[in-house]
């Protein structure tokens, strides 16, 4: 199946693919949400695009289902929330498309790698002799 | 896991139709030495084991296809259903479990953690497998690990449905820095100074004994 929308002039169809570009750069801009064995920074390959999510069209409309993997301490319902509606807000104004749900599944918990405290070097403070 | 059995399939349906097309196209009665050979290897204990293992790894390999393809998919363990407003928010056991055990692992006290979360009637239940280090009043503690557990079950991952947290001590330790550092107290005033060194040392001693 595909998704599509209709104008004066005919109908326009869009691909799975073009639907998951935009949610792999919604989930990108996130901090609490990476799909599972991808490192920050890194490109999210076409398989594990295929893999983590799932686009149903349904009358021309999308189902989504994600899944995901959340940050360590992150209150989930909250970020999925606010991550379904940027999904389904960019799709709706990047693709035309409406969206139906989207669904999304915490499948592991990554943690960011802790950075080493920077090493401070105190100095003595200058007194600065004031005159009037 | 999935690659690999699809490959052992592949590989098994090659040989069957490389046997077939052999027997049609070149020599009919090698299904006579095949079977000779059978006979002839189940004489021997090795043989018959051998015929035992190839028989069930193909009944296995079968069985997995089968059910790979009424759609039940292997190892994909039951998620659970946080919230339904604006299409559902899941979270699968294994999260849960890799959420635990990292909390746990934060937890001064707490040396090893083992997790295992199921789902029972829609609740969830929480079996952990802890060892200790011995530093304090473990039933204290433990209440006070469960309490926090639970809240933050409840506050982070939004699980409503956490019915109870069940803990076993597997094995209690002893604390790995057992020698804790003596403190350098500033002598009482009014005393002589070989004495207050005497006396700061001997306090030292007893505290690293009383830890230890």
């Amino acid at each position: 199946m595909i998704g599509f929308f209709d104008t004066e002039l005919g109908r326009v169809q869009i691909s799975p693919a073009i639907v998951r570009r935009f949610i792999i750069r919604e989930v990108a801009k996130t901090h609490n949400f990476r799909f599972p064995g991808v490192k920050p920074g890194e490109d999210v390959s076409r398989k594990t695009s295929e893999k983590f999510i799932r686009i149903n069209f349904v009358e021309g409309n999308v189902e989504i289902t994600l899944t995901l993997s959340v940050e360590f301490g992150a209150r989930i319902i909250k970020e999925a929330r606010e991550l379904q509606g940027k999904i389904a807000r960019s799709i709706q104004l990047g693709a035309g498309i409406n969206v139906r749900h989207v669904a999304v599944n915490v499948e592991s918990v990554f943690e960011h790698p802790k950075m080493e405290e920077p090493l401070l070097i105190e100095h003595e403070s200058d007194e600065a002799v004031v005159v009037n | 896991m999935k690659t690999l059995v699809n490959i052992l399939s592949s590989i098994a349906f090659f040989f069957l139709s490389a046997f077939c097309l052999f027997l049609v196209l070149w020599d009919s009665e090698f299904v006579i030495y095949i079977a000779l050979l059978i006979e002839r290897m189940l004489d021997f204990g090795w043989g018959i084991a051998l015929m035992f293992t190839a028989g069930f790894g193909f009944l296995a390999l079968a069985m997995y296809l089968l059910l790979y393809a009424l759609g039940f998919e292997p190892r994909l363990r039951q998620h659970l259903i946080l919230s339904k407003e604006d299409g559902p928010i899941g979270i699968s056991l294994d999260a849960v479990e890799d959420f635990i055990k990292r909390k746990g692992r934060n937890e001064p006290g707490v040396r090893e953690l083992q997790v295992h979360a199921e789902v029972i009637d829609g609740m969830l239940d929480i079996d952990l497998k802890m060892v200790l280090e011995l530093h304090r009043n473990i039933p204290d503690f433990m209440r006070e690990f469960q309490q926090k557990l639970n809240r933050e079950l409840k506050e982070t991952l939004g699980l409503s449905n956490l019915r109870e947290v069940n803990i076993l001590i597997h094995k209690i330790l002893p604390k790995e820095n057992a020698n804790e550092p003596i403190l350098l107290v500033p002598p009482p005033a009014g005393k002589d100074e070989d004495d207050e060194t005497d006396h700061g040392m001997e306090s030292g001693n007893r505290s690293t004994a009383d830890s230890s």
